[in-house]
């Protein structure tokens, strides 16, 4: 049992009064406990008959002096003062220690601030609020070896916890030592957290009881209030809907203020976004008081029924597009879809067949060969009175006619799942704010597990919350953010924060994250790594894309890189998503092309011829892949393409009348909930390409798909092996290096893979890494130099190596070498990326993307510079 | 003449202030970091060519520095003097072969480098003869190699300044058009006015010559810069326009001609021919360069019709035009070529300012009356931009407008709404130094016809380089008799002030000129003397002296004190700048030829004021005595 050291506790203990609310501030510690339950169930169970209130407004990676929150969100004193705070909660301490000794002293000064300034405050209209300071978790030492070493954060929470006790005290408020409590239990029982920091519900389980007991002087079964914990999720879950809601910019911000006439007629009266959607958030707010009912009824040993028939009405409103055309069937559109000579078309499935098929927004082959699609019927957004949800949909074709016949709902009840991606034996799926990782454990098909393993992706606009996820070739996901967010990410590693859009880059096996091209983005929806790792990036309002190595260097928050040119000069706009046409079942001419959909005027898939052009990739436009006629069929709107594991073209159309987000009101009438196709694509008279097995099989055989041309082969394979024991797949990728014709013309590119493998499973090879840093391939070598990027901190002495990169003969190796001295604290690496001017034929006029990039790159190392 | 002595004063003068720079940075508490310079000559001017130019002025001194600072837009001449020397220490050499190289630099970056490429020019001129003599070879590489037309120029202006050999160079070129343009257009880059001068027999035939349109257009762009023929050159010029030959170019050269030689009995009929060329012009080019240029030129004229035509010549004038006003930077003069600018009250309105000097200049407009404190504001400010990306214009609602800096060669233009009640405004440059001189007035009135025909002509600032004989027999009478206020006056604008204590004012930097006159027994020719060649004798007490110590550092100063141990050495015009130095600490000390004050503070004033000044300083600064005189 732990022992309280004197200093865990400071004053008297906490005294709740009758009908006392409790708001929670502060970070993901305070965050996740409102999906756990166990600390607020304790305290409503102890105090049963006060009918407490519990409001957490707690939000990952916040600290006590900073509020990053999307426009008109409110201030966290409106916040307080909107839940009738009487008593707060306060967990500070942990993104700030990541300043060190140095950010001792004003975070000492920003917290006595808040406690000072709090006793000037009167949120409840009962008087001053009292303050229960929480020192932060101690990062727990775990023992997967992916996981960092805490040592280090733990010496700085030590000092900030210290720091707070002192605060405290000056101020007469209770602290409760956090630090203390945890870093005593830990080792102990099983771990607390996912990933250091991050408690998990049997963690918080562990947890919750030796801080109650800290802040009460008493002690609570848990085990006995498993009901009570559950009415206290039911009703934080409704509460998170309302405080975190999903397209805030349009719900309070911004785009809240757009006005829309209530009836089609002249002069008719003007309803905005705001109007109706804080009628739906009034709705929420009293969903959740329904739940607090439910809570005290059961804390008093009772229980009843939630009844929400009492909620206020929502303001209504004619659609601005009245003139909506009628939908031709799924197969009846085909014939209005040209596309190129030998092409076919065919339906997969549609609404018709599937009801659950609507607004599909990303899919996705699994090992298996299944088809996942995120279904989006809610869009924008679900209402509070919806019954029906998004859901994450497998379809399968059984019997191999290219047709789906069968369903399964993976998962339902969801709002907004604007991305998905397989890891392991899961799927990492966007819920904003979280990224979730969901599981089946039992084999039944459907999702019985989830974690949240990302906290705090903004969502103040819906349509561009975190989207396109997908994987590099060294499996780390993507996630692509928009203009009006205010993203932060509480990671072991200190807060990642950010203002509008940018593309993230997650590690998911070591939970690494971090940004990754910061750029005055709309909304970037298309993201796409080519054969050897390049990535194009592209934002969809403008159909803007870029050859992205070049801008995605570090650069310190809140820097963004400049305008940089696009690749491609496309012909129209605006893009919901791009893939590479990797498949050999079409023939030679449209190998590697790469597709770019359009939604708007052009609504079809424009073909694109990608070369090599100086460190760079240049596009030209060919003839288009596939058009809609919008006379018959202006519902048409392709939204995704993928190739499938027989190498046809799966092509998903949201099917939507409406489908801007700001050109309507949120809820106009005629947003359609109930269309939704899949087409699918081959060429007649060519072959399918055989399906590689990959679902269940060995090391060896999953290595030996890693040979195939096809990029969504080997990224399954890879998502395959990433369920085997790394130790395993690395010593089989030895033994199938090691067999590899060193003849094949894709030698290099074998090899590329394996490296590949080991950076997906955090296994670093210095040797390899080096024979493939000098690989006779420049394309392997760039893709080493990326990788080297990523092994920084566990090779010996990398600029040495990336000086060596950053001289060679290609100017695509010599881009990477640049990109990767960014990402160092030193003046040596400025010296090092500089070196790139050498090789230029002329210094004057120097390649333009190595130009771009070695700016990028001296304005990150500023710093150290200058 | 321009002697060796000019230079290298100002050099020194140059470092002296380079290190009034440095000290007063070393005070606001931000000691200077070390500069991340990699090694690599590529990589050095990358980094920095990344550099603000404060930045790059405060970077610690080497080689690579010192080429960025010689080649960098918008820097004070100063840092370039520096440049050159501490290159030709470094390398070796001598401050010419290093700029030569620097030109040779600029010439192969391109056009960008223009605005550096004239501020440069103005450099080269200003060597000894013989200094320049030593480089032919190179000089005549630089006239017939260079890739831009002001690198060819630059090159013939500096082997004309070296032999003055006008009429070889000219043999040398003849037969070739494009060089002899090359050496007719550098005519107006000479310093000497006698060396142009010597051009005008060579110039003005080519202005008649129709085969070689080539030629004559260099002539008629370089003949305005010819003295001494001026209304000849403006009546062949007129005559030009009149038939319609180079139009807008010749248009263009006549209003580079000094007002003062406009010749009254040709205003009305190239006024009348102006007015035809402007009505017939298509109504999508009477706002283009051409139009503008014809425009300025009418209205400049109208000062000289006949008082009885002027008035509707000017309704018709503005009926044809837009107002859009042409403001000239007169080259190495330190003044606009207008001083009066008459605007229509509610009027929008268009200033385009067309920097012809060799340094930076502003146009900056404030209320009648807030000159003199927007000029010293902007001489405390850094070189940071603010959020229009201006430099030196301080944050204040006394700006009304104001353009960024306007580089060497390159034009600004202001457009706004006039204001729509009548009253004056100054317009100004706030360049550090450069507000005192640089000064018009811009007037708002109702009727801008009304409003000139009731004015008089504005008299032009005038330049003149004063010799002692130009005051014979004019100073042997008491000074004490002149208007001593206008001498006060001058002695605080030529900034006479900010070195030498006068009776109760000023600061002793320089020697203390109270009782000046009776030291030198009274002999006026000799303070004159001093002034107009302050290097020709120095005391020893005001002699400069430039210091290198053993950690490395240099600077200069006058020595106020010396013992065994220390030196008291007054580094500026301050008493913060007064360090003591131990001589264990002074690795080298060298004495300066050239006084510390600059030469040409007379330039500006008229005969009378000189002699007001001097009455100035004899009357030790006061007033009062004067009154009792009269």
């Amino acid at each position: 049992m732990a022992i309280l050291t004197p200093k865990s506790l400071h004053a008297q203990h906490l005294e709740l009064k009758k009908g006392d609310h409790i708001a929670i501030l502060g970070s993901a510690l305070g965050d996740r406990m409102q999906h756990h339950g166990s600390l607020e169930a304790m305290l409503v169970s102890k105090y049963a008959q006060h009918d407490l209130v519990f409001r957490n407004l707690a939000v990952a990676a916040d600290e006590v002096s900073t509020w990053h929150r999307s426009e008109s969100f409110g201030s966290r004193d409106e916040w307080l003062a909107k839940v009738k705070a009487d008593v707060i909660f306060a967990f500070y301490g942990f993104n700030e220690s990541f300043k060190g000794d140095a950010g001792l002293t004003p975070f000492k000064a920003n917290l006595d601030t808040f406690l000072k300034d709090a006793k000037k405050k009167d949120y409840s209209g009962k008087g001053v609020p009292r303050i229960v300071l929480f020192s932060p978790l101690a990062n727990e030492k775990l023992a997967d070896p992916n996981m960092p070493d805490p040592a280090s954060n733990n010496a700085n929470l030590a000092k900030y916890s210290a720091a707070m006790l002192d605060v405290a005290k000056a101020n007469n408020v209770q602290f409760v030592d956090v630090f203390a409590i945890s870093s005593k239990l830990e080792g102990k029982k099983q771990p607390l957290t996912l990933n250091t920091f991050m408690l998990t519900e049997a963690g918080d389980k562990i947890l919750a009881p030796e801080i109650f007991r800290a802040l009460t002087g008493e002690t609570v079964s848990l085990s006995k209030l498993e009901k009570l914990r559950a009415a206290i999720k039911d009703k934080n879950t409704e509460w998170h809907a309302r405080y975190r809601t999903v397209d805030g910019y349009n719900v309070y911000g911004g785009r809240s203020k757009l006005a829309f006439p209530v009836r089609q007629e002249k002069d008719a009266p003007k309803i905005t976004n705001f109007d109706v959607m804080q009628d739906e958030m009034t709705q929420r707010d009293v969903k959740t008081a329904n739940r607090d009912k439910r809570i005290w009824a059961i804390a008093k040993g009772g229980d009843l029924k939630v009844d929400d028939s009492n909620l206020p009405a929502v303001r209504q409103l004619e659609s601005n597009r009245p003139d909506v055309k009628p939908f031709l069937s799924g197969e009846e559109s085909i014939k209005h879809i040209t596309v190129p000579k030998g092409m076919k078309l065919q339906l997969f499935a549609d609404e018709k067949q599937f009801p659950e098929l609507v607004s599909p927004v990303q899919m996705a082959f699994d090992t298996k060969g299944r088809l996942w699609v995120a279904a989006w019927p809610s869009y924008p957004e679900l209402r509070p009175t919806d019954k029906s949800f998004d859901k994450l949909l497998i379809f399968e074709d059984t019997n191999n006619d290219g047709k789906a016949d069968k369903v399964t709902t993976f998962l339902d009840g969801l709002n907004c799942p604007t991305g998905f991606q397989f890891y392991k034996d899961g799927v990492l799926l966007m819920q904003a704010p979280d990224l979730w990782f969901v599981r089946d454990t039992d084999g039944d098909g459907k999702a019985d597990w989830k974690e949240r393993v990302l906290m705090g992706m903004d969502s103040a606009d819906s349509h561009h919350t975190a989207n396109a996820i997908c994987y590099e070739p060294g499996g780390a996901i993507y996630l692509s953010d928009g203009v009006f967010h205010r993203t932060q990410v509480e990671t072991a590693a200190g807060p990642v924060r950010n203002t509008d859009g940018c593309i993230y880059r997650f590690e998911p096996l070591t939970s690494k994250f971090e940004r990754y091209v910061a750029y005055g983005f709309a909304n970037p929806h298309g993201r796409v790594f080519d054969y050897w790792g390049n990535d194009i990036i592209t934002d969809a309002t403008g159909n803007e894309s870029f050859f992205a190595p070049a801008f995605s260097g570090f650069l310190p928050e809140p820097q963004k890189h400049g305008g940089m040119q696009q690749f491609w000069n496309r012909p129209s706009r605006p893009c919901p998503a791009t893939t590479f046409l990797s498949t050999r079942h079409f023939p030679e001419e449209y190998q590697n092309n790469y597709l770019n959909l359009n939604v708007i005027g052009f609504q079809g898939i424009f073909r694109v011829k990608v070369s090599p052009n100086g460190s760079g990739l240049k596009g030209e436009t060919l003839d288009n892949l596939l058009k809609g006629d919008n006379d018959k069929i202006p519902n048409f709107r392709p939204i995704a393409a993928d190739v499938a594991p027989d190498g046809s073209l799966y092509i998903m159309d949201w099917a939507k009348p409406l489908i801007g987000h700001m050109q309507h009101h949120i809820r106009d009438p005629n947003r359609d909930k109930q269309h939704g196709r899949i087409y699918r694509m081959t060429y007649e008279g060519r072959p399918l390409l055989k399906p590689v097995k990959i679902d269940g099989q060995s090391i060896g055989n999953l290595l030996e798909a890693l040979q195939q041309p096809e990029d969504n082969v080997r990224t399954r394979a890879k998502i395959e092996l990433s369920k085997h024991d790394s130790s395993k797949v690395v010593a089989g990728v030895k033994k199938w290096v090691a067999k590899l014709d060193a003849k094949d013309a894709a030698y290099e590119h074998h090899l590329t893979e394996a490296l590949w493998v080991h950076q997906w499973h955090n296994v670093v090879d210095e040797a390899f890494l080096k024979r493939m840093l000098r690989s006779p391939e420049p394309n392997a070598r760039a893709a080493a130099t990326r990788v080297l990027c990523y092994w920084r901190d566990r090779v010996t002495d990398p600029l040495a190596l990336i000086k060596v990169q950053v001289q060679d003969e290609s100017p695509r190796v010599r881009l990477e070498a640049v990109r990767a001295c960014s990402f160092f604290k030193t003046a040596q690496a400025a010296e090092v990326a500089l070196l790139a001017l050498e090789k230029e034929a002329n210094p004057a006029k120097p390649d333009y993307y190595i130009k771009y990039c070695l700016a990028e790159t001296m304005k990150a190392l500023d710093k150290y510079t200058k | 003449m321009i002697s060796i002595g000019f230079f290298l004063k100002t050099v020194v003068l140059t470092l002296s202030l380079l290190l009034v720079t440095w000290i007063s940075l070393a005070a606001d508490e931000s000691p200077k970091k070390t500069l991340f310079l990699p090694k690599s000559p590529l990589a050095a001017a990358y980094v920095l060519a990344r550099l603000s130019n404060k930045e790059l002025i405060e970077a610690p001194r080497s080689e690579f520095v010192y080429v960025a600072l010689v080649q960098r837009a918008g820097l004070d001449r100063k840092y370039r003097l520096e440049a050159l020397d501490g290159l030709a220490k470094i390398r070796g050499t001598d401050t010419l072969s290093e700029l030569i190289v620097a030109l040779s630099d600029l010439d192969q970056k391109g056009e960008e480098s223009i605005p550096v490429l004239r501020e440069l020019i103005v450099l080269l001129v200003q060597y000894p003869s013989a200094d320049l003599t030593r480089k032919r070879g190179n000089l005549e590489t630089l006239a017939t190699q260079s890739q831009l037309p002001l690198g060819r120029q630059a090159g013939y202006a500096a082997l004309l300044t070296s032999d003055r050999a006008i009429q070889s160079i000219r043999q040398s070129v003849e037969l070739d058009p494009a060089k002899y343009a090359d050496l007719i257009l550098s005519v107006p880059l000479l310093r000497d006015p006698a060396l142009r001068g010597g051009f005008y027999s060579i110039l003005q035939p080519l202005l008649t010559k129709i085969d070689e349109d080539q030629l004559r257009r260099a002539a008629i762009t370089a003949i305005v810069a010819v003295p001494g023929h001026e209304s000849e050159v403006f009546t062949a010029l007129v005559t030009l326009v009149k038939a319609g030959i180079e139009r807008a170019l010749t248009v263009d050269a006549i209003q580079r001609i000094p007002r003062k030689f406009w010749l009254k009995e040709q205003a009305e009929s190239l006024f009348a021919h102006l007015m035809t060329s402007l009505k017939e012009m298509p109504d999508d080019q009477r706002t283009g360069p051409e139009a503008t240029s014809q425009f300025q030129l009418a209205s400049d004229l109208l000062l000289l019709l006949p008082q009885e035509s002027s008035k509707e010549a000017a309704k018709a004038l503005r009926a044809v035009g837009v107002s859009v006003f042409v403001l000239r930077t007169v080259h190495e003069q330190m003044i606009y070529d207008k001083t009066l600018l008459v605007v229509e009250a509610g009027k929008p309105v268009e200033i385009i300012l067309m920097n012809e000097d060799t340094m930076p200049h502003n146009l900056v407009i404030v209320p009648l009356g807030s000159a003199e404190l927007i000029g010293k504001a902007a001489e405390k400010m850094g070189t940071e931009a603010d959020a229009q990306g201006r430099i030196y214009v301080p944050d204040s609602d006394k700006i009304f407008q104001a353009t960024k800096m306007i580089e060497a060669g390159q034009q600004g233009k202001l457009s706004f709404m006039a204001p729509s009640e009548p009253g004056e405004y100054t317009y100004l440059c706030t360049f550090p130094g450069h507000s005192i001189r640089m000064q018009g007035t811009l007037v708002i009135v109702k009727d801008v016809e009304a409003y000139l025909a009731s004015r008089p002509l504005i008299a032009e600032p005038k330049v003149t380089e004063w010799t002692l004989s130009d005051f014979t027999g004019l100073l042997d009478k008491p000074s004490a008799t002149r208007n001593l206020l206008g001498g006060k006056e001058n002695f605080t604008k030529l900034a006479c002030i900010q070195c030498h204590k006068l009776g109760q004012e000023g600061a002793a930097y320089g020697p203390e000129l109270t009782d000046v006159l009776k030291r030198m027994k009274m002999d006026r020719a000799s303070l004159l003397t001093e002034i107009l060649e302050p290097s020709k004798i120095i005391g020893d007490r005001y002699k400069n002296y430039s210091f290198e110590l053993t950690n490395g550092d240099e600077l200069a100063g006058m020595i106020m004190k010396e013992d065994a141990e220390s030196l008291t050495v007054h580094t500026g015009p301050s008493d913060a700048l007064i360090q003591t130095l131990k001589k264990t600490q002074i690795k080298k000390r060298e004495p300066q030829t050239s006084s510390l004050m600059p030469m040409g503070l007379l330039n500006f004033l008229s005969k009378e004021q000189v002699l007001d000044l001097l009455g100035y300083i004899e009357a030790g600064g006061k007033l009062s005595d004067q009154t009792h005189a009269h």
